[in-house]
């Protein structure tokens, strides 16, 4: 399966060395991250790639926002990294049988451990570092039978993924006041 | 404002969010709020055995059960039930989207308040599972009164609101949301943002057309809403075009809303026949604040403005 390296400056390289003009050509290719990835690179690498901010409704307005947001220092206290994941869950007891395979982008704490970050401004996580997560598997809703494995991700599964969590993250972060 | 709120609940975390915009705005009203759990009956196999929504574990529906749990939704809610004289904690067994539509129905209820979900839901996986075909999307569809979802932390301070937004799609329905968002907005005097977006998802459209569109929107929202705000002045009205969703969530943020209210569905079709129109689902799923659904004509003027409907 081909590679594309993802750069922290935003840029696209092909496993041989080419740096990738045409992102559409790229997105079945396997995500590499290059080391000090943030989500700052994602949004460098929407803003160097604009045919990929089609993807999702939200990217054209956080790019709109973007060079207003601060150009350093956006990572919050007890935010390690952000985790992109894939989840199979086996479903149906009672009820029809169902296998759901979705991927999450949810944060991990300086403890290892999993949390949810969607009350966090964009602007505030920008400096937090991407990692790529295992898969897990979810019997029957029984965390218990919880297995992970290594598992790998394409540049459309990667896009698609970040702008959907994205769209959570509008909180506003002041209140108006009264007439 | 709201005489009679009910309040439904799992009586877990999941419902932590509305628990606190369900106290706190019945005791800023000093109205009567009913806190009320179904026990899920009956199950698949019609057998009498109810699943705990915290443990998980299956135990049979007895009426020591049933006290049991009226005691430990008031231990709950101790904290947040404090000072509150007109609260009444009460369960009952059966489906509960039939049960919760009874009983606000024999209480009268003004207001419906739930979550979104009856689960914790991983944001990845809301994707797949969405909100359609929930407790919360059969009580929307057929309640009487409208249905308050709070489905995220409430930030902003619901006692103090500011910013009301009412996304229309100039649908019937949707005149009954702005019905009750004037009404509301006018009886507490705060702000209201009458917002339309002219829908152009999947669409390539050139300039003209998207002006006509909106021109035409402008016309019908001054002949439907600003035509209709009697002495009512603090509002203002937005037109925008693209993805409707996105743009309400955008506009609710940029309008600092406090809440956003909508159509239960966005179609002229019967309210009957209506599942919750796509754009509510995923404006509900994301929205900051909490989203009122409205989906019939009563209890839309909220005493003391106005008179009551018939």
């Amino acid at each position: 399966m081909n590679a594309v390296e993802l750069l922290a400056d935003g840029g696209l390289r092909m496993e041989n060395g080419e740096n990738v003009s045409d992102a559409l050509a790229a997105l079945g290719a396997r995500v590499l991250l290059e080391q000090g990835y943030t989500l700052r690179s994602f949004f460098l690498l929407l803003h160097q790639h604009p045919v990929l901010a089609r993807l999702n409704g939200f990217y054209p307005e956080y790019l709109e926002r973007y060079p207003s947001w601060p150009s350093q220092e956006c990572e919050p206290a007890g935010l390690a990294a952000l985790v992109l994941a894939r989840t199979v869950e086996l479903i149906g007891h009672p009820g029809p049988p169902k296998l759901e395979i979705y991927t999450t982008f949810r944060g991990r704490d300086t403890t290892g451990a999993d949390m949810e970050v969607k009350s966090y401004p964009v602007q505030t996580i920008l400096d937090v570092p991407v990692v790529l997560g295992p898969l897990t598997h979810i019997v029957f809703g029984d965390r218990v039978d919880e297995l992970a494995f290594e598992t790998v991700f394409n540049l459309f599964e990667f896009q698609d993924s970040i702008g959907w969590q994205l769209g959570f993250h509008g909180t506003p972060t002041e209140c108006a006041l009264r007439r | 404002m709201f005489d009679r709120m009910l309040f439904a609940t799992s009586a877990s975390a999941t419902c932590d969010d509305a628990a606190r915009v369900a106290f706190e705005l019945s005791r800023k009203n000093h109205s009567k709020l009913s806190v009320y759990h179904v026990f899920g009956l009956p199950t698949r196999g019609f057998g009498l055995g109810y699943q705990d929504v915290r443990t998980g574990e299956t135990s049979e529906v007895d009426e020591n059960l049933e006290s049991l749990v009226r005691e430990e939704m008031q231990q709950y809610y101790e904290k947040q039930a404090k000072d509150h004289p007109n609260c009444t904690f009460e369960t009952a067994t059966g489906v509960p989207a039939t049960e919760i539509l009874r009983k606000a129905r024999k209480d009268d209820a003004d207001l419906i308040i739930m979550g979104a979900h009856t689960r914790p839901e991983d944001v990845g996986a809301m994707r797949h599972r969405l909100i359609a075909g929930t407790t919360m999307q059969k009580v929307a569809k057929s309640a009487r009164c409208p249905v308050l979802i709070v489905s995220r932390p409430c930030v902003t301070c619901w006692s103090y609101f500011a910013n009301i937004v009412i996304a229309t799609d100039l649908s019937k329905a949707s005149d009954y949301a702005f019905q009750f968002a004037r009404n509301v907005a006018k009886e507490i005097g705060c702000k209201l943002n009458l917002f339309h977006c002219v829908d152009l998802e999947g669409q390539e459209q050139g300039q003209s057309y998207i002006e006509s569109q909106v021109a035409l929107a402008e016309k019908k929202i001054n002949e439907k809403y600003v035509a209709n705000m009697g002495d009512f002045d603090n509002f203002t009205v937005t037109i925008r075009e693209g993805s409707p969703h996105v743009e309400v969530l955008k506009f609710a943020r940029e309008s600092k809303a406090d809440l956003i209210v909508m159509a239960h569905h966005t179609k002229d079709i019967d309210p009957e026949q209506a599942l919750l129109g796509s754009t509510v689902e995923q404006v509900v799923l994301r929205s900051a604040c909490p989203v009122l659904s409205v989906n019939h004509p009563d209890k839309v003027d909220v005493s003391p403005y106005g008179p009551p409907q018939k």
